[in-house]
Order: C-alpha cells, then structure tokens, then sequence
C-alpha cells in the first residue's frame, strides 16, 4: 500500500505493509541512520523522531499512523558541516560516549524545548528522563541540553 | 580482486588521498610491519581468526608515511565509545612528532587491517598504547626516519629534534633540517617492527594527555555516523547477528535457498 509521507522536508512515497514499524521504513527503505534500533519497545528512546512537532517512538509506531505527516530525524536538524545549534551544544559538551542513544536525546529534547523554551533544568531532566543512555554519559548531555536552552530563551 | 571495504574505510582512505593498493605499489612510501617471524608470538591466541583475509596482499602494516609527510595508521581496535579512534590518533601523533591533523587512521577493516582480534575488556590501551604494535610501530617509523636524517644532514643521532614532521639539528636555528616528506621522496623503504624502539616519554607529550574534541562526534550527532548496524558491503541483502545456541558452536552449514527469497535492496 502506497503511504504518504513527508521526511526532513521531501516528500516520500513509500509501498509498504502499513502496519511496517516506522523505524523500519525510516531505515531499510530511505536508508536514515539517525533513528535507531534500541529495544524495538518503545522503552528506550534511540528510534524518535519528531512527527507534527511531537517527539515519537518509531519502533513501534506503524508507518500508516503518521501518513501525511511531517517527519524530522536527527539528520533533518542540521548538517556536520552546518550543525543546528543544539547538535553544537552537543559537540561543544562532547556530550557522547558510543552515540547510539544521542538521537532520541537529542530530538525528545528539541521537541521538548520547542514547545516549553522556558523550561528550569529540573523540568529539562524530567522531560529525557525516559530516554536511556547506558554509558552514563547522561551527565555531559543534561549540560549540553541546558546550554542550547539558555540560547533558546535568550 | 578489490578488497570490500567498509564505507567507513573507504572514506578515511578517499580523505587520504590514495587506495591502499596505490599506497603499496605507489611512488614513495615508508611502511612498518610485522616481522614475518614473530606474528604467532606477537598475538598468541588471536590468531585464531586469522591474520590474512580476503582481498589484499598484505595485511600487516601499522604506519605508512607518504611522500607527502601524511601519516596512515592501521589499527586492529575499534572505537565503539570509547574514544579509541581518537585516542589512536594522538598515540600516533604523539610518537611520529606530526601535528593530529596530519593522520589518519584506518581501523578494523579486517580486508585492510592488522587482526587484533577482539576489542574488549579495557585490552586496547595495553594492546596498543604501551610498547608493543600501534606505539611501537609508530616509534619504529620515527626512529627509522631520525636515522635517514643523521644520514642526509650528516649530524650525529642525539644531535636530531623531530617536531611538527620536520628532522632539525638542534641548536641549529632550524638551518639544518629535514622534512619527512623529503625523507621519504619517491623511494619505498619497508621496515619490520622493531622492538627496541623507544616510546617518547610522558615529559615530552604535546598531543597525548591533552584534550582533543572526539573525531567522529560532529557525525554522531548529526545522525551521519556509521554504526556496525549501518554497514552495507557489495552485494549485501541483509546482515544480522545470529548467536550460537550454545558456547563455542561453530556453523556447520547454512541453508542458502532458503534466504534467496530475500528481496535485494
């Protein structure tokens, strides 16, 4: 079945069982690294992406859910070149160990701070606090979050 | 037959400027490797997975300077958070005296690399960073290079500073001096790992001990990088770990028709 979808600002086509995970499609058929495969639960974080401004699990959202939808993975912020400037802060903290859970960090914390660009630090660490990163870099992180908020609320 | 290499390889090799096979037939090139002779006592155990694999003709060379003073490293141990990429680097530049930038470092290609074996339990930095493989091929070269220079500029050894790739006499005003890219010219020199050659001492760091910002961050955090998941080799339908139902179980064999079925992607 032909779904509709919009990624990183193109417009995609995409022939797919509509129940295939998100993730699947987001991987296999449009070849993103952004999004990855943690838990495939929806418990850990690295497969989010942003739908219509909402930050998403994409393991276990089926594609048909966000037909029409825009979609932003991590590589639709910015470029290595041009990083947006919360992948910056990211750089500026060097805020990872191995970087696998980096994209559901970096993207629930973009969506997060869209819709709240005031938020304390408190509600910062409470917004990721869902998301999983197992090598304990989550302290270099929480600052690399709150510099890019300051610049947010600036 | 052209090695399959992994993008991951084939970008530090394009960012390189050669192939590896341009690299060992090429113009001018000064390579360190095993001695032949000591490969078995060298890695022990982890010879198991075999020390040549498919595609190149020799797959035992550490360092490898070119005619145009950049310096290739090839490493068995692999960056998977650690910093170890980075880490390499430094250890690279530390003891060849070239500024971090002038590197490059190629790691755990098993078509192109020295085999290690496995990265594990805390083993790189023992393996790698004290006197003995990547350190000590990166010592041979310099000292490889610090002898060519005594012999070009006609000055005694202890006479000779390295620094930034250039061989001066000290407290010659950098009047006498040497490039390593003027060293090794067009000529092709091979040299075995020697395990004598000395590692510079702690005192002398200017690239390691210091903080340089991970290499491969700007990628990770812009969702480019290239985890193990995202590798693609020619050919390739699918790739996926398949673990063993028990300790030590080796495949015996694989029931091809049944995945021919797979769509190529």
């Amino acid at each position: 079945m032909a779904i509709m979808l919009t990624v990183n600002g193109r417009a995609q086509t995409i022939d797919v069982d509509p129940a295939t995970p998100l993730l699947y499609v987001l991987s296999d058929d449009l070849s993103l690294r952004g999004p990855k495969f943690g838990c495939g639960l929806g418990q850990c974080g690295a497969c989010t992406v942003i739908a219509n401004g909402q930050a998403i699990r994409s393991c276990v959202t089926p594609v048909n859910a966000v037909a029409n939808q825009d979609i932003t993975t991590l590589e639709g912020l910015g470029t290595p070149e041009q990083p947006h400037p919360i992948q910056q802060a990211f750089i500026d903290e060097q805020a990872a160990q191995c970087g696998f859970c980096l994209n559901g960090v970096i993207l629930t914390a973009k969506a997060f701070l869209d819709r709240n660009p005031r938020a304390t630090e408190q509600q910062v660490q409470q917004a990721l606090s869902g998301v999983l990163c197992r090598c304990y870099a989550n302290v270099r992180m929480l600052r690399a979050v709150n510099r890019y908020a300051k610049e947010v609320a600036r | 037959m052209k090695p399959h290499l992994t993008s991951d390889a084939r970008r530090a090799l394009a960012n390189a400027g050669f192939t590896r096979r341009a690299f060992l037939q090429g113009s001018g090139a000064l390579i360190v490797t095993f001695a032949s002779a000591s490969i078995s006592e060298r890695f022990g155990g982890v010879l198991a997975q075999g020390i040549n694999g498919a595609g190149a003709a020799r797959l035992d060379s550490w360092i490898a300077i070119g005619s145009d003073g950049v310096v290739s490293a090839y490493t068995g141990k692999c960056d998977f958070g650690q910093g170890l990429y980075t880490a390499q680097m430094q250890l690279v530049a530390e003891e060849l005296c070239v500024p971090f930038n002038r590197v490059r470092l190629i790691q755990c290609d098993t078509s192109m690399t020295p085999d290690q074996g496995t990265t594990s339990g805390q083993q790189s930095h023992p393996a790698n960073f004290n006197t003995t493989n990547l350190a000590l091929a990166a010592a041979t070269a310099r000292e490889t290079l610090l002898t060519l220079a005594a012999a070009r500029l006609g000055a005694p050894l202890a006479t000779l500073v390295a620094k930034d790739g250039v061989i001066a006499v000290n407290d010659s005003g950098q009047s006498k001096r040497v490039l390593y890219a003027e060293l090794v010219g067009g000529r092709k020199f091979e040299v075995s790992l020697d395990s004598n050659a000395k590692r510079r001492h702690p005192r002398e760091w200017t690239v390691l001990g210091t903080a340089v910002p991970r290499v491969d961050m700007r990628e990770m955090v812009t969702g480019r990088f290239e985890f193990v998941h995202n590798v693609k080799v020619p050919g390739m339908l699918h790739g996926a770990v398949v673990r063993p139902p028990s300790v030590g179980a080796t495949v015996t064999s694989v029931d091809e028709p049944r995945f021919a079925i797979c769509p190529a992607s």
